[in-house]
């Protein structure tokens, strides 16, 4: 046990002193198989986008709202359109002609013709300013909270907790958002200023450096990372309790109190460690799959995120845009996927000797 | 000047789109500033003498999308905002009045005359203190050179509309480089319409640079207003006031337009965030307005109307005249215009013309060439051998079934529920899809999958040169905006006479009569006028619900 907590963090590795062949040996195999997983999910992504632009090719028509207009613009002007947009090539031709722009940083161009690059970053850095905040301190506290409630079982406080975090969680952000907005106005009005804003990352047009500017996205971050965070927080903590109770209940940590420890040292030293391993990778799935629905919380608060995108890019017939979402989404779900097989390793020592 | 048409009405219509796209308002001149809504109001802008307006203060208006192409004459940038932004930011010859006619924008233009009429001459006499941000006078050659760009005849122009600058054959120097006389190849009614924007020559006269170089940015500006920044991350525009307008100083030190989703809109305005917003027929937002402090509703009818459009083409259903009629008469646009605006516009009345706004000084109710009764609807159903047989019309033993299909908006929805009950009240069986809005278009009106659609039309102050495409002859793919198919061919000569006269009270006569045609072969079924209605802060002047009129930025402003 103590060689596999010394080696934790550092599996990629072969030249540790004191490390032995079958260490050596584990280490390569979790490295390749970090690698294969990370190879498989990026083919995985790229399925998924193709896909995803398929079916928007062949339900979207980019010409048509052109053709609503009223009046109607010239005929050849809508069909020169559709030709600066490609729409006279196969569609698996205009799939690759874009995704061998990507490496150069050309993300190819909206249906109205404007390059997508600066704002695919733009939209990106958005989301994940929303989310990342919410997400990481959700994971936290619910985890906090559900080891607490695990080690200090209650019949009524459990009962409680699990009816509120049930409601919580069955609440639609959207719902969320407007009723802590609702809650928070009448402290806005009672002060005279805007102690936390409603919507956007900034305030329009305010001029703002340094520290004010810090603490002007701050005000703007508050209630929509709470309105993130406590679904979030319910969720992950009913899910830690569950996977906390596990572990106390398995034979190892049984051992452990069979040999004097107390409860609190024996989850701390040998049962902490286990009980996080299922919510890593809860969260790092859950955490991609916000970004993909983030697009009620963008809109209740008025940040231009992915989410928000999609729905434009739908609206808009704009099946680059939709690849594109489709693309960082799954780019993101790859990633948090890999580093969650990347910590589970750490974390759990039986995966690495599996290798 | 003259009466009639103008240009927000070319611009806002540019997208017929919209049952959910929100446009914002303003005022200009004005007429009413009481606190309640009315109907009968031009405008409620809460109008003041600008030099009662404080000196400086923001104007932050949420808006739905930023514009892609800040081109307003390109195809892509032929947007509302656009349109609304352009106004602060570009010169035009017309201005919309808030009665449907045009005033001249002296800003830029000194005088605007019909100098002569065979062939017609227009003469542009540009205002010499007119220039743009580079420093470059306005002159003939932005005029000529937008010509070139939008008449069609080169086509790597990306043009959004030919109508009007495709029949002009010249435009000439003046006296100086700050008069251009256009003379016309065939005449044009409709002449006030024409450069009712702008764009300087370094942009138009070079189709890439006319198509391109607009893209999310604007490089020359001339007007009240300048581009101040566009944020792309928050994504907010703001024009900053121009400090080398030549014109009366505006009050508001910038106009802030921010993109922020309509569910969002009533807490932020209530949180000081923004400073109105559109109502439209949303009647949650409505009441919402009530509860704010500071925030007063103002209202003015607006052009974008609902109505019915039929399917007359061959084979569907609604081809022939008599049943198309029957149905029609069997509809109470006063009962669909009560469900949609009762709460917001109480009293609110049906539009009872296919061409003209209410409000316009030319509207004429001529809804009595087609009213509503359900009695003669039967009959004309007995008659064309759709009879009742336990409360469903059948022929042949085929009963009739409509496919009615509807934005899935509120009002969408609302309005295909109330039509489906009116129509099954004379055994006609309503076949109800509402769909998401960019399917609306692509999938159901631009390929006649339907038998009535319900969706919004934005009338234009230019009804001959706008609304002729409504009317078109279909002729295989090509059909213009005539969805419905139903071609009508005396209305076809009449638009010609209307295209061609330069009097303008035979224009209005004109149109009425194209509207009793209209009425008399159920071409489409105009219902209500949207509401016009916004929520706005009570300290704001000059702006608000600008009805038919321009926005007029240059004029708005915070009381002292």
């Amino acid at each position: 046990m103590k060689e596999a907590q010394r080696s934790s963090g550092t599996a990629g590795s072969s030249r540790l002193p004191g490390a032995g062949w079958t260490y050596a040996r584990s280490a390569s195999g979790a490295g390749l198989l970090l690698l294969r997983s990370l190879l498989g999910r990026v083919l995985l992504c790229l399925s998924a986008t193709f896909v995803a632009y398929l079916l928007a090719c062949l339900t979207f028509d980019p010409l048509a709202q052109l053709q609503a207009q009223q009046p109607p613009p010239p005929a050849e002007v809508v069909a020169a359109r559709g030709r600066a947009l490609g729409l006279d090539q196969p569609i698996p031709v205009r799939f690759l002609g874009w995704l061998a722009g990507l490496p150069y940083g050309d993300f190819g161009v909206s249906v109205a013709g404007r390059a997508l690059a600066d704002e695919v970053w733009l939209r990106a850095g958005s989301s994940l300013r929303l989310f990342l905040t919410g997400s990481l301190i959700a994971v936290v506290v619910g985890c906090i909270i559900g080891i607490r409630g695990a080690m200090n079982r209650r019949p009524g406080w459990d009962q409680t907790s699990m009816i509120v975090s049930l409601v919580i969680m069955s609440v639609p952000v959207f719902v969320l958002g407007t009723v802590l907005k609702l809650l928070w106005l009448p402290v806005n009005g009672a002060l005279g200023v805007q102690i936390l804003a409603f919507s956007g990352e900034t305030t329009a047009g305010a001029d703002h450096t340094g520290a004010a500017a810090l603490v002007d996205r701050l005000q703007h971050l508050v209630l929509p990372t709470i309105a993130i965070a406590l679904p979030q927080i319910a969720y992950f903590s009913r899910y830690q309790r569950a996977a906390m109770l596990d572990v106390i209940d398995s034979d190892h940590l049984r051992t452990a109190r069979a040999k004097g420890l107390s409860l609190r040292a024996a989850v701390r030293r040998h049962g902490l460690r286990m009980a996080l391993v299922p919510t890593t990778s809860l969260f790092a799935f859950s955490f991609g799959l916000h970004l993909a629905g983030g697009v009620f919380s963008e809109k209740v608060f008025g940040w231009h995120g992915m989410g928000e995108w999609m729905i434009s890019g739908i609206q808009e017939n704009d099946a680059t845009v939709v690849a594109l979402v489709t693309l960082f989404i799954g780019s993101v779900v790859v990633t948090a996927g890999w580093l969650a097989d990347l910590s589970l390793l750490i974390l759990d020592p039986r995966l690495r000797s599996a290798g | 000047m003259g009466t009639y048409m103008a240009r927000r009405a070319l611009a806002a219509v540019l997208v017929i789109a919209s049952l959910g796209v929100v446009s914002c308002a303003s005022g200009g001149a004005a007429t009413n500033s009481d606190q309640t809504p009315a109907t009968s109001a031009l405008q409620q802008i809460n109008p003041r003498d600008v030099s009662e307006l404080k000196k400086g203060g923001d104007l932050r208006i949420p808006i739905d999308a930023l514009p892609t192409n800040y081109n307003p004459l390109q195809v892509n940038g032929a947007r509302v905002i656009t349109w609304q932004m352009a106004e602060a930011v570009l010169p035009s010859a017309f201005r919309n009045g808030a009665d449907g006619g045009h005033e001249l924008n002296e800003s830029f233009f000194s005088s605007v005359e019909l100098t002569g009429t065979d062939p017609q001459v227009i003469t542009y006499t540009i205002n010499p203190e007119a220039k743009w941000s580079n420093g470059r006078s306005l002159s003939w050659e932005d005029l000529r050179d937008q010509v070139a760009a939008l008449s069609a005849e080169n086509p790597d122009f990306e043009g959004f509309s030919s109508v009007g600058y495709s029949n002009i054959r010249s435009v000439a120097m003046g006296r100086s480089g700050q008069e251009a006389v256009v003379t016309m190849a065939q005449p044009f009614a409709e002449w006030q319409g024409l450069f009712n924007m702008i764009i300087p020559s370094e942009v138009s006269s070079d189709a890439t640079t006319f198509n391109t170089e607009w893209l999310g940015k604007m490089t020359l500006t001339s007007g009240p207003f300048r581009i101040g920044e566009i944020d792309e991350t928050e994504k907010t525009l703001t024009l900053a006031r121009n400090e080398e307008f030549w014109g009366e100083r505006p009050p508001l030190d910038r106009v802030i337009f921010r993109v922020l989703d309509p569910t969002a809109r009533a807490d932020e305005l209530a949180n000081d965030g923004i400073d109105l917003y559109p109502i439209g027929g949303d009647v949650d937002l409505y009441a919402r307005a009530k509860t704010i402090d500071g925030v007063e509703l103002r209202q003015a009818a607006e052009r974008k109307a609902g109505q019915l459009t039929f399917n007359g083409a061959a084979g569907a259903p609604l081809q022939g005249k008599d049943v198309r009629v029957a149905v029609a008469q069997a509809i109470d646009p006063q009962a669909i215009t009560d469900v949609v605006l009762g709460a917001i516009v109480p009293g609110a009345k049906a539009v009872g013309n296919h061409i003209l706004p209410p409000t316009d000084k030319g509207y004429v109710d001529n809804s009595g060439a087609l009213p509503f009764d359900p009695t003669k609807a039967a009959a004309q159903l007995d008659a064309a051998g759709w009879v009742d047989q336990g409360g469903k019309r059948t022929k042949d033993g085929k009963a009739l079934t409509l496919r009615v299909v509807a934005p899935n908006t509120p009002v969408g929805t609302v309005v295909s529920q109330t039509l489906r009950a009116q129509l099954e009240a004379v055994g006609i069986t309503a076949d109800v899809a509402t769909v998401p809005l960019d399917k609306f278009y692509n999938d159901y009106l631009l390929k006649g999958n339907f038998d009535i659609a319900a969706f919004e039309w934005t009338k234009s102050a230019s009804p001959f040169a706008h609304d002729r495409p409504v009317f078109q002859k279909p002729e295989g793919d090509s059909y213009g905006s005539n969805f419905g198919r139903v071609y009508v061919p005396e209305i076809d000569d009449l638009y010609d006479r209307g295209l061609a006269t330069l009097d303008e009270a035979e224009k209005v006569t004109i149109a009425n009569e194209i509207d009793v045609l209209a009425w008399q072969n159920a071409h489409h079924l105009p219902l209500y006028a949207e509401s016009g209605a916004y929520a706005v802060r009570t300290g704001l002047a000059n702006y608000g619900a600008q009805g038919l009129g321009h926005y007029g930025f240059e004029r708005a402003g915070w009381l002292e």
